[in-house]
Formats: structure tokens, sequence, C-alpha cells
């Protein structure tokens, strides 16, 4: 092989990170050729005058304290967008209790205790049999722990939906209001929707009964991230 | 009992609602933080500028933060802060540099040769005049600069930073055989600037 070859390879040599084989190889190449050989020599002194010549550039105190700082600041971040999942299923979970509450002792007064929840999931999970005659419905513990779940997950995602966008409008106070807008619209879309799709139920229960009950669980949860969040602003 | 199985079951509401704990930053600082002049002479010597240099420190350290997680506590963290980095430079600060001039290596390593074999016909040349001249300060590092970013980055990642050919073929996306060629070229075409200016100053002759 030819000395362009080698010339290629001598600077891994020098590193020391040839295969045995191409150690062998060059090795063999260098002690009959006195031209690579002093390739080798030249290539191995710069190498130790580079070491010395690029050793690292010692960093000024004040930028390494800038760079914990921010190290600091991001994981504050992190907890913050940690706990805003957590805060909105607390929160859903909140509003979901209220509401639940406020049917209890509703259903109880009315002298039915758990009516409600029994009418709900019978509409949700029976795809409305016995809904003819609701008053003979009788209640069902399976029925009500499972719309009673269901429940609280829809207010979860609600509660999570809020959280991200008070993160948001904390960050950018200026789309606060927009968010506000949007949460109203997501909220009410979404009660409108569930409205429609269990429109026999509806007649069932009491308009101004599940109005109350939202607008109490809305209260609670709107309470519940007044007190997480005391310094949040909205500007218009 | 039907709808049951495809609800969302009390355990997973409380993992997602516990998800994305935050990495210790304790064990970030002391694995990350002991390579912070690495980190730095690297981004120096990439962006040429102390601001940048600082700015895309900054940034790898951030981004290294975030993903701590993936890290392999088995690897070498300079290397893998270093891949960061790269990643980084590439992305947000090669767009804003023009394209680099055509090289040409036939010159180069011409000139490279002549330099090498002309030692010991004249005592005046040799690595040392090359490197430790008190007139040759900061040309060493001008000279760097003249270097493509492939080939700084092979230099820089070898010869500064110290990492295997491996790691920096991890860290350049390449095969060793790549980093192997960039790097001789770089030191070459390193010598041949540093030759270059040895000349202009009259510091010795052809």
């Amino acid at each position: 092989m030819d000395c362009l070859h080698y010339k290629e390879i001598i600077s891994a040599h020098v590193d020391g990170t040839l295969a045995a084989e191409e150690e062998l190889e060059v090795q063999s190449h260098l002690d009959q050729c006195p031209k690579c050989k002093q390739f080798f020599r030249w290539e191995t002194d710069v190498k130790k005058l580079l070491r010395q010549k690029f050793s690292p550039i010692v960093v000024q105190p004040s930028f390494k304290e800038t760079l914990l700082e921010q190290l600091e600041g991001k994981r504050k971040r992190r907890s913050v967008r940690w706990s805003y999942k957590s805060e909105g299923i607390v929160a859903g979970l909140i509003g979901a209790a209220t509401i639940a509450v406020w049917f209890l002792l509703l259903d109880a007064l009315n002298g039915r205790p758990l009516h409600t929840p029994t009418v709900l999931g019978t509409a949700l999970f029976r795809h409305g049999t016995g809904l003819d005659a609701p008053d003979r419905l009788s209640t069902s513990a399976e029925m009500v722990l499972m719309y009673t779940w269901v429940h609280a997950l829809v207010f979860c995602v609600i509660g999570v939906v809020a959280s991200k966008l008070i993160v948001l409008v904390e960050r950018n106070p200026e789309i606060g209001f927009g968010s506000f807008l949007f949460f109203c619209f997501f909220q009410f879309g979404f009660i409108i929707a569930a409205f429609i799709f269990a429109e026999p139920v509806l007649y069932i229960l009491a308009w101004p009964n599940i109005l109350g009950g939202n607008l109490l669980a809305s209260g609670t949860m709107v309470a519940y991230f007044w007190r997480r969040h005391p310094k949040l602003v909205i500007q218009p | 009992m039907e709808g049951t199985t495809r609800l969302i079951s009390p355990s997973k509401l409380f993992t997602f609602a516990c998800k994305g704990k935050p990495a210790l930053r304790e064990d970030f600082e002391r694995a990350a933080i002991p390579h912070l002049s690495h980190i730095y002479s690297a981004a120096l010597y990439l962006t040429n500028d102390e601001q940048e240099a600082q700015d895309l420190v900054q940034e790898t350290y951030l981004r290294a933060y975030r993903f701590f997680q993936k890290f392999d506590p088995e690897t070498n963290c300079r290397a893998w802060l270093l891949s960061i980095q790269r990643h980084l430079f590439i992305n947000r600060y090669k767009r804003k540099k023009r394209e680099p001039e055509l090289i040409d290596w036939q010159k180069i390593d011409e000139d490279y040769e002549s330099m090498v074999l002309q030692e010991g016909r004249d005592e005046r040349w040799n690595p040392e005049t090359l490197f430790c001249s008190k007139a040759m300060g900061a040309e060493v590092e001008n000279a760097l600069k003249t270097l493509p970013d492939e080939l700084r980055t092979a230099f820089i990642l070898l010869d500064i930073e110290e990492l295997s050919y491996e790691e920096a073929g991890k860290v350049m996306n390449c095969p060793v055989g790549t980093v192997r060629s960039r790097l001789s070229r770089a030191r070459r075409m390193l010598q041949v600037a540093l030759r270059d200016y040895a000349l202009e100053i009259g510091l010795t002759r052809k």
C-alpha cells in the first residue's frame, strides 16, 4: 500500500486507537519508510502540544451561579407543571363531590335517596331501560357507583383543562380573558352536549336542580383555584 | 358491567396525577456540573463568540436536566452533554452561519507534507515553533476558527474534550472511520494555517 493510505491513519496510530492488525501493519510500514516515520514523530509532538494549548477554559463563578439558578428555576417550573395535573384532578373531584352532595341532599329531601345517580347511571349504562317509569326505578348501588365514577372523571378532565389554562395565564396574563372565555365555552359546550345526548333524562331531572348543582360545583372549583393561585392576574 | 372495563381505574387516575415527578437536581448537578468547563470550552470553540457560547451552554444544561431521566449513568456524561450541545448548535446556531468556502485539500496536503519533511533540514521548523512561540498566542485559536464545522467538531471532541473515537462517533452520528479521517484532516489543516501565519510574520522561512 502507498504512503497516502498510511498518512490517513497515522494520526489514529498516534492516538493508539487502531485495531491490533492495523497497528502491526502501520508499525511495519513505519520501520521501512523514513518519510512516514517522520510524519509519525511530528504528529506525536503535535498531539502533546495541542493538549497543552487547548486545556479547558475556566468558567467564571458568576456564570456557574447563573446556570445553577436557572436549573433551580426550571425545577420550580417543573413542579408547577407537575402540580397542574394533580391540582386539576383535585379541583375536578371537589366539583364532582359538590354536585354529588347537592343531589344527595335533594334526593333525601324528596324521600328518594340516591335516585338521581341511579337514573343517570341507568341512562348511561343500561341505555335507559326502565326510564319509562322512573318513579318505579329501584335504587341500584352498582349504577350509583358507576355513574359517580364517570361523573368524577368528567370533572377531572374539566379540572385539568382549567388548571392548564391557569398555568398559561400565569405565564402570559394578556391571554387571561381569552382563556376564561375558552373555558366557559368548553364547560358550557360540554354541558349542552350532555343535555342533548341525555334528553330523556332531563325530563326526569329538574332543570333548576342541574343548573344549581353545576353552579355550586363551579363555585367550589373556582374557590379552590383561587386559594391555590391568589396572585393570579387576568388582563383583558 | 360492560362499561366498567372501558373506564379509567382510580389507580390509573392517581398515577396520572403524580406523573412527571422531576429528576433529582442533586443527581443532575453531581453528574453534569463537573463537566461545565469542558462543555463551555467546546461551546466557545464551536461558536467563536462568548455570548453565544454562554447561551449554548445554558440551553445544553437546561435541556440535559429536562431529559436527565434518559441519561444512562453507565455512559460518559460529558459525551452525552456534548451530544446535546452539538444537536442544539446544529439546529440553532449553524443556521446563522454562511456556507463554508471550498477547501483546496490538495494544496493543504502538499503544504503539510513539505512542512513536516522540512523538519531536520531547518532546525527552526518543528512542532514547538508552530505551537509554543510567544507570537502564537491567540493564533492557535484563530486557526481553529478557520476549520469547517465538521472538522472543528471532531477536533474539539477528540483533542480538547478527550472523548474516545467511538464516543465522538456517537456524538457526531457517524462511523469511527469518518471520525478518524475528520480528525486527521482537522489536525493537518490547523497546522497548515499556523504555518502560514508563521511564514507571514517571518518566524521562519519557506
